[in-house]
């Protein structure tokens, strides 16, 4: 087994969670910091650092990567349901000659439902090349192709379900059954989070639901709980029970609070040894901190008219995922690790699962995203950020270049297309290619091993190393595969 | 790359070039000449050889053929294939996993299966392929010459059969001494130096172990933190204060066994203890994956394993039960209810294919072999187990005897319901053919009120009980290939079931039919295989987990892992002793709680003592009692317990606590209903709340319960701050506090100090110190002033908010988490 600061600490994390003792700690270590802020606030105390908790503690404490990162953080646009490939970033003029046709690369066994039929299915949208790099973009995405020479367009992802639940378990952690940790688990594992006063895995969902699966899919697996993905609402209190029923006061809250701290550092004191007593205290500490960090971090009042329209949120159609994507790079600004955004919740229609009409259902997921997501590069790039923040978008796989029924598509787990951008990645390029109608991948095909190694790697992170002993065996993201994309870092 | 012959390692540690008895080669293949392709693949050969021999799941070929294979593929083969086809099939990422140039590449085929059939060039995909005619051909572009053809046909005849990979690597002597797969025996235990410490028969092992290590045993624990740990351990609950008081007040010295035995007679033991094997049995009462539907009857196998640690089940019977209770009391309801272990894993409801449902049965093998054997075979499906003698053919042996598994919904009524369900049925069938044969008689009106009469009737028809069950499809069982690499599309040659070749010599006979019964009998073999003391894994497996559940660490600490990649035992043959007491105790495990929590090893104070911990790090020789967190079910427990809100009824359809609207989205046709308030009918123990896979409760979820899609031996404890989020905000402690505040107010009054008294009573079994005393009346007091400022607030009202806020700290307190 390689050595590293990963498999050496946290190989077996139940007994180190359990064993380990800190002799050198005194209670006073942890001391009264929920007090001192409640000075401090008050004028009490002159504001005085805080002292960071000790890591031991806190198995959310940043960790170094294997080698230096180039990215410091994800924000993982993730259209759930299948955007299609042949419509948006893979334009295949073959499908116009063969429009209404059987094409010879159907397969009935490739298609999902068995009304999926042979003949080619041309886009209804047109495709123009942006950028200096030409990189075609379908008129679904005038926004986003402004950021065409940021984009890295990979055109040969593949999977190994073409059914929604499995696919989308794959996507997040590498495995089609459930119960794996997912890779914003993985990365928080890794390198820990860059803030004690906020999630370091962050999840939101689309105003329509969240996506099939639920928590499965951001499910830490066999991580300890501390590492799996935490929901942020879009409107109200972003994290569910940051505050206290409406009927406690804030000043009773804060009494409580103070009591509890007090009576628990005095039973510190008498069992100086137990390493979990001192951690439950940090961790009332972090909660303290969340309250106020939490509402700030997600508080858009702070941004200007001219930042919020760049996000499109003086737009009805794209206000809320606007606004999640504001959100999310106000939370990456703040050091959170890994921010997941669904695109489309609930089922078929709601979703990007186009079977009962293409143009009818990316006409409305596309312009809800797009101004969005152009705003995100954009303002990311503008604040410096992009270079340490990577964007990955995409969904658990694609569509099939055929008909379903006469104007919608069935899944196609054999050829997709996603993009990265930021974070390392070589911007306006194409990665890889299907055939010619977008079936297949044929051309340097890329799995989510190979995707999910190319990631890690970015975040510094080697995917071999990174292990999680468990059961016995080693465990990865990547489990026994996986290349890093070597072609596509800057 | 020629100077990696010289340091490669074979299997063994000796170089490679001795296990390829090549050691006299060595020099002469490095004066080969570079860059010829010849040169390069010798060495490219010789090193392939330790990769096979080391890892692959093909050699069956003793060493010396693989020899001449790898020579063989050197010679004839690999310039051809290299020239050919090395552009797409090379070492580095190779399209459809083939990787043509090395021979273990070959061998080892693509993602899709074998590519050459070793002695037999007819079968082989690879020469089929390259023929001029071949659809689809390869390669795509270019075509080899017949001379070409001819060689690589030549070398595939030349193969020995052997080398193919449905072979099978034999078990080996050295494979079966492995510790936990040599039988049990009857182990003495040790001589000690201090005997008078031990009190069971478990005592010696550990004193031993701690004398020798220099180390002397933690003092026997406060009777008090005797308490709340054997209370909690047993029950997963706290004590209550009559509890309490009739222990401390009890001066006899059976006053502790007194207190175990009448914990172990209560039926909050099952529950506790039955939540373990649930964990096991990857419980849940939806599908999981996209629709995630619920499964309405899970709950009888819930019930069904509470009611078998109360009852004090025999684990052998227990065992036979759930793998084939089917079979072996086809008209028991418990029997076929216990059958549901063999269905509780997530299932994808919306694809039927033969993959869907090999993975189905995927769970099924890989969590039996893995709850009962403590072994990794699911790790066998799609190749030899890389660490343990388990080979892929032991996978779809044991897949041989699940392969005729049906899913079925079976009646379930005991003799009493049978006739209700009779009697009403026969009702119902004669009201409605009545009613069916009039209609046409009527008219008007009275057609319309009797056909929304039948239509109701219809609506009504009497529904015998139905468990989740299984059956096989007949007395024939379905056939079941070798599936190379795992895939249902690859299928190999038909396998018969067998249990794995490592733990038995003499396989069981699994031709024997059950009797008329429609079944092939295979799982009844198994179970009873399993549940057999001959098994040298049952008893230990099961007997360290009860320790594990005691102690917080197994004797074992890898409890699902008993293989060579799992954690050896600290104490052996104390574990050979518990497995041995197994045996002969008729596999009952109360007994053994009793020699557990009756030892003194058990008995031991927390006492941190840095001499001891300079030695012994993590505890592992048993110098002291390790203290714990509370699981998420025994802190919701414990919470509804401490406010006098506890519902302790038993068993049923699951519980659906209260969840933040904003949570509770799924694309489950059955959503988790929207509760404003709690109430009675929720607050039952955590053991009955609904386990819906995409949608687990946030509080039992933060507090590490297991996400019930795979089999957990052991939960993580971990430390975070959405933990404390939940306890200090969510609804349901802000109102279990009012709750304890007016459980404590109608005995305790409104003196301040006996509130508190009260207080620390209920929820930390123990009187406070004078300081304690006199900080929670100063806290009443200030709180109560602060409510008062509310205007026209009754002072009894301030009171008893102040109170609320004390037992808010209570929930929230380290002591109150934590058990000594």
């Amino acid at each position: 087994m390689p050595v590293s600061p990963h498999n050496c600490n946290w190989g077996h994390f139940p007994s180190i969670w359990n064993r380990r003792q800190f002799l050198q700690t005194s209670g006073a270590a942890f001391g009264s910091l929920v007090l001192r802020e409640m000075l401090q606030r008050d004028g009490l105390l002159a504001a005085e650092a805080f002292r960071p908790v000790p890591s031991e503690t806190n198995p959310l404490a940043s960790r170094s990567p294997h080698f230096p990162a180039k990215a410091k953080s994800v924000i993982f646009i993730f259209c759930y349901g299948g955007p299609s490939q042949v419509d948006l970033f893979d334009p295949k003029p073959e499908l116009a000659k063969w429009h209404g046709k059987p094409i010879p690369v159907f397969r009935k066994t490739d298609a999902f439902f068995p009304d999926t039929q042979s003949t080619a299915f041309q886009s209804p949208y047109r495709f123009k090349k942006y950028g200096q790099a030409g990189i075609e973009i379908s008129e679904k995405f005038p926004e986003l192709a402004k950021c065409a020479d940021d984009l890295c367009v990979i055109r040969s992802m593949h999977c190994d379900s073409n059914n929604h639940a499995p696919a989308m378990f794959q996507m997040n952690s590498g495995f089609i059954q459930p119960g794996y940790p997912s890779m914003g688990s993985w990365v928080t594992y890794g390198l820990g989070s860059e803030t004690e006063s906020l999630p370091a895995f962050v999840v939101m969902w689309d105003h329509r639901g969240g996506p099939i699966g639920g928590a499965q899919n951001w499910s830490g697996g066999f991580l300890p709980a501390a590492f799996q993905g935490t929901p942020l609402r879009s409107q109200g209190d972003p994290i569910v029970d940051l505050k206290p029923p409406a009927n406690i006061h804030p000043e009773q809250q804060r009494a409580r609070l103070k009591f509890i701290e007090e009576l628990n550092t005095e039973h510190l004191a008498k069992h100086p040894a137990e390493s979990e007593l001192a951690a439950r205290i940090a961790s009332y500490e972090l909660a303290y901190r969340m309250q106020m960090a939490a509402p700030e971090a997600v508080d858009l009042s702070q941004e200007t008219a001219i930042t919020q329209n760049l996000y499109g949120l003086d737009q009805p159609h794209s206000n809320y995922f606007g606004r999640q994507c504001l959100m999310a790079r106000r939370l990456v600004e703040r050091g959170v690790r890994f921010v997941q955004l669904y695109s489309g919740g609930g089922i078929q229609q709601a979703s990007w699962d186009a079977h009962f009409g293409l143009a009818a259902n990316h006409d409305v997921h596309c312009p809800e995203i797009d101004r969005p997501m152009y705003g995100l590069l954009t303002d990311l790039k503008q604040r410096g950020l992009l270079d340490s923040t990577l964007i990955i978008w995409g969904g658990e796989f694609g569509r099939l270049p055929t008909n379903q029924g006469s104007v919608g598509r069935d899944h196609n787990a054999r050829g997709f297309t996603m993009w990265l951008a930021g974070g390392g990645v070589q911007g306006g390029m194409t990665y890889g290619a299907t055939d010619e109608f977008g079936y297949t991948a044929v051309e340097d095909p890329v799995s989510l091993p190979d995707l999910h190694a190319t990631c890690l790697h970015l975040m510094g992170l080697d995917h071999k190393r990174l292990t999680y002993r468990h059961r016995g065996r080693d465990m990865r993201l990547t489990d026994v595969s996986g290349e890093v994309l070597q072609r596509i870092i800057k | 790359m020629h100077k990696v012959v010289v340091i490669g390692l074979g299997r063994n540690g000796q170089t490679l070039a001795d296990e390829l008895g090549v050691a006299g080669q060595q020099q002469s293949l490095l004066q080969l000449r570079p860059g010829s392709v010849r040169s390069r693949f010798m060495v490219l050969a010789l090193i392939c050889a330790t990769a096979i021999s080391a890892a692959s799941g093909i050699a069956r070929a003793d060493e010396s053929e693989l020899k001449r294979a790898e020579i063989s593929f050197a010679e004839q083969a690999a310039a051809i294939l290299e020239h050919n086809c090395g552009d797409c099939h090379g070492a580095k990422k190779p399209k459809s996993r083939l990787d043509l140039t090395s021979l273990a590449g070959v061998l080892n085929g693509a993602a899709s299966g074998a590519v050459v059939e070793p002695g037999n060039s007819a079968t082989s995909l690879l020469i089929k392929l390259i023929q001029k005619d071949a659809t689809p051909h390869m390669p795509p572009q270019g075509q080899l010459t017949t001379e070409e053809i001819g060689h690589l046909t030549k070398w595939i005849d030349g193969l020995p059969k052997s080398l193919s990979r449905s072979g099978e690597n034999p078990i080996t002597e050295n494979d079966r001494r492995h510790w936990s797969f040599v039988p049990v025996t009857s182990a003495t235990p040790p001589q000690v130096r201090q005997q008078e410490w031990c009190r069971t028969g478990i005592d010696p092992f550990i004193l031993a172990k701690l004398e020798a290590a220099g180390l002397l045993p933690a003092p026997q624990a406060e009777k008090i933190d005797l308490l709340r740990r054997i209370t909690f351990d047993l029950t997963g609950l706290p004590p209550t204060p009559d509890e309490t008081l009739s222990f401390l007040t009890d001066p006899s010295p059976t006053a502790y066994e007194k207190v175990v035995d009448r914990l172990l007679a209560s039926p909050r033991y099952g529950e506790h203890w039955g939540k373990y094997w649930l964990d096991l049995a990857r419980y849940a009462d939806s599908d999981g994956f996209e629709y995630d539907n619920d499964r309405p009857l899970a709950y009888r196998y819930r019930d069904y394993v509470i009611r078998s640690f109360n009852d004090d089940k025999s684990y052998d019977q227990f065992i036979r039960e759930q793998l084939a209770g089917d079979e072996l009391a086809p008209f028991d309801p418990d029997h076929l209810i216990a059958t549901g272990f063999c269905r509780l894993g997530p299932t994808v409801e919306n694809q039927k294919d033969e993959k869907t449902r090999l993975d189905e049965i995927d769970d099924v093998v890989s969590t039996t072999t893995s709850v009962f054997l403590g072994l990794t075979i699911g790790c066998a499906r799609c190749h030899d187990h890389k660490y343990d003698p388990i080979r892929q053919h032991d996978y779809y042996r044991l897949l041989a005897i699940f392969n005729s598994r049906e899913k079925r919904e079976l009646p379930v009524s005991n003799p009493a319901e049978k006739a209700t369900f009779f009697r009403d049925f026969s009702f119902w069938e004669v009201e409605t053919e009545r009613l069916q044969k009039a209609l046409p008689t009527f008219s008007g009106q009275e057609k319309q009120n009797a056909e929304q009469s039948l239509q109701e009737l219809l609506r009504r028809k009497p529904q015998e009980p139905l468990a989740m069950a299984i059956q096989d499809s007949g007395r024939q069982a379905r056939k079941t290939f070798f599936l190379f690499r795992g895939n249902d599309l690859t299928p190999g040659a038909e396998v018969n079931p067998a249990v794995p070749a490592v733990l038995t010599r003499t396989q069981p006979d699994f031709s024997i039919q059950p009797g008329r019964l429609n079944s092939t009998g295979r799982r009844s073999v198994l179970a009873r295989w399993i549940a057999s003391p001959e098994n040298p894994l049952t008893a230990r497996v099961w007997a360290n987990r009860v320790w594990q559940h005691h102690f917080g660490t197994g004797l074992v600490e890898t409890s699902s892992n008993f293989g060579l990649s799992g954690a050896k035992p600290t104490h052996p043959e104390l574990l050979n002793w518990l497995a041995n007491q197994l045996h002969t105790n008729g596999w009952k495990v109360k007994p053994l709680h009793r020699l557990i929590v009756l030892s003194a090893t058990y008995q031991q104070s927390t006492l941190f003592r840095p001499a001891a911990f300079q030695v012994d790090q993590g505890n592992s020789l048993l110098w002291r009692f390790s203290p714990r967190r509370l699981s998420a079910e025994e802190l919701r427990d414990s919470i509804l317990a401490a406010s006098g809100s506890l519902n302790p009824e038993m068993f049923g359809p699951g519980i659906r606590p209260r969840i933040d609207p904003n949570f509770i989205a799924t694309s489950s046709t059955a959503k988790w209903p929207l509760v404003e308030q709690e109430g009675p009918e929720l607050w039952r123990r955590s053991v009955y709340v609904f386990v819906k896979r995409s949608v687990l409760l946030p509080l039992l979820e933060a507090f590490d319960a297991p996400t019930a899609q795979q089999s957990c031996e052991r939960r993580l404890t971990t430390t975070v701050a959405t933990q404390a989020l939940q306890l200090l905000n969510d609804p349901f402690t802000n109102d279990q506090s009012g709750l304890m505040s007016r459980r404590i107010w109608s005995s305790a009054g409104p003196d301040r100090k006996a509130q508190v008294l009260e207080l620390y009573s209920i929820g930390l079994s123990r009187r406070p110190t004078d300081q304690e005393l006199e900080r929670g009346t100063a806290f009443l007091k200030q709180q109560f002033e602060f409510h008062h400022q509310t205007p026209d607030r009754d002072p009894e009202e301030s009171r008893k908010l102040a109170l609320a806020d004390l037992c808010h700290v209570l929930i929230n307190l380290n002591e109150f988490v934590f058990v000594n």
